[in-house]
């Protein structure tokens, strides 16, 4: 593992990147709490201030 | 922020962090996620985490750990936040929590940061159908933070 984990720099934060890290894209519980974010916003919207942001 | 963290690894190319909670309850593995919302034109990250089950194999966000480091853990996912900005300074991200304890939670944590967090970022709290400046003491139902 410790071949594959490199080090970086990120001012205070203690990161480690490692490419060998689990996928979690499939887990229950985050599926279920990104729908909820969607019907929360859906509902919602965002306030003013935020929806003038520009997207990438 | 000059709270004590965790030290945390994240996964190349996608939005996962993972950190351990040690404390009298043992090494818990906590996993945050980022997740770009699909439905907005902006870039809307939905913020989640919670602990790794090893036997179910799967998060679980509604265990409560009881290993006396919520203080820590909390300053932890505020990290990580703070790293994930600093790769996507023009994202808002969104939270909520599961319940409306842990919604508190968080609350509670983001007052704990906010003056250190202020100048940085704008902070909107969600209460009685409107969206209102995050102000401390008062129990929103979800949370808003970019990059001013």
């Amino acid at each position: 593992m410790a071949d594959s984990t490199k080090k970086r720099a990120t001012g205070k934060a203690k990161v480690v990147v490692d490419k060998n890290m689990r996928d979690y894209a499939n887990d229950p519980f985050f599926i279920k709490k990104r729908e909820t974010a969607e019907q929360f916003l859906k509902k919602a919207g965002l306030p003013k201030s935020f929806a003038k942001t520009k997207s990438k | 922020m000059h709270l004590e963290i965790y030290p945390f690894i994240k996964r190349p190319e996608s939005y996962y962090y993972e950190f351990f909670s040690e404390g009298p309850n043992g090494s818990i593995k906590k996993v945050v996620e980022f997740y770009r919302l699909q439905e907005r034109k902006q870039e809307v990250y939905n913020l989640a985490f919670g602990d790794w089950d090893e036997i179910a194999h799967r998060i679980n966000d509604l265990s409560i750990t009881n290993n006396a480091d919520r203080d820590k853990v909390l300053a932890t996912v505020a990290a990580t936040v703070m790293e994930f900005m600093r790769e996507h300074p023009g994202a808002i991200i969104f939270a909520t929590g599961s319940t409306a304890s842990r919604t508190r939670l968080y609350q509670m944590g983001i007052a704990r940061i906010l003056n250190d967090i202020t100048l940085l970022f704008e902070i909107q709290g969600y209460l009685s159908d409107t969206w209102q400046p995050f102000q401390k003491g008062v129990n929103y139902n979800a949370f808003l933070l970019k990059a001013r």
